[in-house]
């Protein structure tokens, strides 16, 4: 039996393989020209590549979390919940005659992965629909964070922490280069150990994964955890960057991160979510929004342009998920 | 699509050819509902089903038997229009049905079907499930509640059902809720005089108490001129029910004939034929070291204290009818399907907490027959799904999985299991069934088990793939290795096993050793028969 020449090349070197896998990064290329022809002054300008780099740490580690619930095969809609809430609890704890900072920091990554543990204790235990539990998750938060803040906008009191945050290293906020080193850690995992493989088994088929020795139980809640930590670590980055705090801080954040995520299964390894491709569909996003904003356009496109382009990658995602299995 | 197609308009929708009986044909004076004529069908290389002709007459119940692969789900799947068949020809109270079948001539013309799924919206009512598409309504498309239940409360009476229309179909049993389907393909004929009632391997799932309630609701449509075509795999429905019997094998016609005056055993040698192929050859098992695996009183879902044992470089067969439970052995020894009692050692050492990884640890494998669910994972690549069970060992330092030598391994399973076509980048999926099931056997294969258990390992999969997997497992049988198969496919289990188990029930009820084991004794020991020269198994 002899392939047909499409599949022969496991390395996808034929046109079409290439384009499936490089589209977002040509994608990203070719907004990147054309805002800079448009707006040489303004946007094709190193300031302007370290702000929207600085800006996007936040989404990027909430992203990077969700990339690992999705490969498992579940979600988690609470991420935004847990982003407010978490930036509030730090900021209220944090104040030296509270808690000081140091403390602070442990109890909302403390209350971040007790947060994803309630999470998969009903959907892998309880069974419960995953969709509504994480969006319940979610919206009690959110109510939680308002009740932590009083419903005011609180002040972050400085800290070396805070310090930290705002502090630059080659001009870029160092929230991104900590975002880069997660990103190795978590394209190393994903990509390069027994623990991606599972990750990856357990979403692709639960009961296969199983056969062959994995915890699959084990796997899911892990992953779960490891979402709603990520989203924890992007409340405190969050706050210490804007230096204040209130109650649904983390909302603006939820769709770009889905976005993000299903842009990325689009990329790279076609059909399966990867971190290395949520970064560049954050990064898609970024200059797509702020050439945008720069070309002085109405903010409202703004969310027209994430919506847009998360029903584009989705339904990318869906047809090149389906022609791997059926192909 | 009726070939007579009206031009449109509701009032002439239906050109009622088919009220009159004179419709009906007859060949030799004998009226024929449904006339299946010099059916082909194949796919690829294989031939599924060649040259069938079967012919239901109006009012009798005929029965259609064969074991898994003799054609008959393809013969089925072309009635209900899901295969467009390469020759051949269907008419249907005498009118030539066009080919591929189409649902709406189905409905339109009186075919109905009850498949082994029934397909019964489970938290719906008896009521909803029966009517669903053909409530009777009055003002503002109001459904007529109270007459729809009076009638069915009446018929489900008549079938002796003791069920309220509106009870949810999740509370009723199995045997209930097949009746209920029926009641539905019933309504579904209503209108129709004449109309052909064809069962999908209806009883396959039911426990064998319960199959006669089913039977005598069969009996009772047949009784109101609906002609039923029983497609089953228990050799006894026909006997008590059918009038005419026909039997596929390997996708041939061997035989159609009255039921009066045959007995089980006949049709058994119909429907296995004569054995075509000699057992492999393979040096006996005499130099036995003891048992690997011992298991004792296990009970699950099915199974009810069954002890047994498999040692050193034997091969030990799992049968019986579905479910016997027979196929939940390898699950339940792997950890994969719950016990509720039970002790499992494998060479002497009490296993404690049954899971996959732990099994995996003591040297078992499982290949699953479920190959949709628990087979390899289809997005995932074939070198991923070939490495799977060996990925601990091919890691370096920090956990990095090592390309080179997973590549390496990969490369080796690929050539040793004849693997096609064996490009390891894409995915698992685009395999065809039998390299998938040999590349699911021989990843185990990379650092070998103790034990490899397997469900229904030749199922499903092309007569060279059944060779090359019969092989491996003899092979891996010679150096040492126990196999426990659980399989349906009598002619696998003679040419490799060394004793076979029947399941009846939950429990052992024969053992057979080296040469009684024939697809005829497994056969007959499957369907309760008491055969000449078994012994009586243990437990």
């Amino acid at each position: 039996m002899t392939a047909s020449p499409s599949i022969a090349s496991p390395r996808g070197r034929t046109l079409t393989d290439f384009l499936e896998r490089y589209v977002v990064v040509l994608a990203v290329a070719a907004l990147i020209v054309l805002f800079s022809v448009a707006r040489p002054a303004t946007f094709f300008t190193v300031g302007n590549l370290q702000t929207i780099l600085t800006t996007q740490s936040v989404l990027l580690i909430i992203g990077l979390g969700l990339t690992v619930v999705l490969a498992a095969g579940d979600l988690d809609l609470s991420i935004a919940g847990v982003v407010s809430f978490c930036g509030v609890l730090f900021t209220q704890l944090s104040a030296p005659e509270r808690l000081g900072w140091q403390i602070a920091a442990i109890v909302t990554l403390i209350a971040g992965v007790l947060i994803g543990l309630v999470n998969s204790l009903f959907i892998v235990r309880v069974k419960a629909n995953a969709l509504i539990v994480t969006l319940a998750m979610g919206t009690l938060l959110d109510g939680l964070s308002s009740a932590v803040s009083n419903s005011q906008s609180l002040a972050l009191p400085a800290s070396p922490l805070d310090a930290a945050i705002s502090a630059r290293f080659f001009g870029v906020g160092l929230p991104f280069w900590f975002t880069i080193l997660l990103l190795v850690i978590v394209w190393y995992v994903l990509q390069h150990t027994p623990s991606g493989r599972s990750l990856y088994f357990t979403g692709e088929g639960r009961e296969a994964a199983r056969l062959v020795g994995v915890r699959v139980t084990r796997v899911r809640v892990t992953a779960l955890v490891i979402s709603a930590l990520a989203a924890a670590i992007a409340g405190i980055v969050l706050v210490g960057q804007s230096g204040a705090a209130q109650a649904g801080l983390g909302n603006p954040f939820l769709l770009p991160a889905y976005a993000s995520v299903f842009l990325g299964a689009a990329t790279l390894t076609p059909g399966r979510f990867n971190p290395v491709g949520t970064v560049v569909g954050a990064l898609l996003l970024a200059v797509g929004t702020t050439g945008l904003q720069l070309l002085g356009i109405a903010s409202w496109v703004t969310n027209v342009f994430s919506g847009g382009i998360l029903i584009v990658a989705v339904a990318a995602a869906a047809l090149l998920g389906a022609r791997r299995i059926r192909a | 699509m009726t070939p007579t197609q009206p031009t449109g308009g509701l009032e002439e929708s239906s050109p009622t050819p088919i009220s009159a009986p004179s419709v009906i044909t007859t060949s030799g004076g004998v009226a024929h509902v449904l006339e299946v004529t010099g059916l082909t069908k194949r796919f690829g290389a294989t031939t599924a089903l060649s040259d069938v002709s079967l012919h239901v007459r109006h009012g009798e119940v005929h029965a259609l038997l064969g074991h898994n692969g003799s054609g008959k789900s393809t013969l089925v799947k072309i009635l209900s229009g899901y295969h467009r068949p390469d020759a051949g020809s269907i008419s249907f109270k005498g009118q030539p049905v066009q080919l591929p079948v189409s649902s709406a001539h189905l409905a339109e013309s009186g075919i109905a079907f009850l498949h082994q799924d029934i397909g019964l919206v489970p938290s719906a009512s008896v009521l909803e499930n029966v009517r669903i598409g053909r409530f009777e309504t009055g003002v503002g498309r109001r459904i007529k509640w109270k007459a729809e239940r009076e009638r069915l409360r009446e018929q489900l009476r008549s079938f002796d059902l003791k069920v309220e229309p509106d009870d949810p179909v999740n509370r009723l049993s199995a045997s209930q809720r097949t009746i209920v389907g029926l009641l539905r393909a019933l309504h579904n004929l209503e209108g129709h005089t004449g109309g052909l009632l064809v069962l999908d391997e209806a009883t396959a799932a039911l426990p064998a108490h319960e199959t006669e309630e089913l039977l005598a609701a069969v009996r009772e449509i047949a009784t109101r001129g609906i002609s039923v075509l029983l497609i089953t795999h228990h050799l006894n429905e026909p006997l008590i029910l059918a009038d005419r019997v026909s039997i596929l094998r390997d996708g041939k016609l061997v035989m159609t004939g009255d039921v009066a005056g045959r007995t089980e055993r006949d049709l058994a040698e119909m429907v296995i034929g004569r054995e075509r192929r000699a057992p492999i050859s393979r040096p006996p098992t005499t130099t036995k070291h003891g048992d690997v695996l011992v298991a004792q009183g296990l009970s699950g879902r099915i199974l009810r204290d069954v002890s047994l044992s498999v040692g050193r470089g034997e091969i030990l067969g799992l049968t019986g009818l579905s479910g016997s439970g027979h196929d939940e052995v390898p699950y339940a020894l792997y950890g994969m399907s719950p016990l509720t009692a039970g002790t499992v050692s494998v060479e002497g050492e009490r296993v404690g907490a049954l899971n996959p990884p732990q099994s995996i640890r003591r040297g078992l494998a499982l290949v699953s027959g479920d190959r949709a669910v628990a087979g390899g994972v289809p997005a995932a690549t074939v070198s991923e799904n070939l490495s799977a069970p060996s990925l601990g060992s091919l890691t370096g330092p920090a956990r990095w999985i090592l390309r080179a030598k997973e590549h390496t391994l990969v490369g080796s399973l690929i050539e040793r299991f004849n693997i096609k076509p064996g490009i390891p980048g894409v995915a698992f999926s685009t395999m065809s069934g039998g390299n998938q099931q040999k590349a699911l056997i021989g990843r185990w294969m990379a650092s070998p088990p103790k034990v490899l258990l397997l469900d229904e390992a030749t199922s499903g999969v092309d007569i060279g793939a059944v060779d090359e997997i019969v092989d491996t497992l003899g092979t891996f049988a010679s150096g040492g290795g126990a196999v426990i198969l659980a399989s349906t496919q009598y002619e696998d289990l003679a040419r490799l096993a060394d004793r076979v188990l029947v399941f009846r029930d939950g429990r052992v009820s024969h053992q057979f050793r080296g040469d009684e084991i024939t697809a005829h004794e497994l056969l007959a020991a499957s369907y309760g028969e008491a055969p000449p020269r078994s012994t009586t198994a243990h437990s």
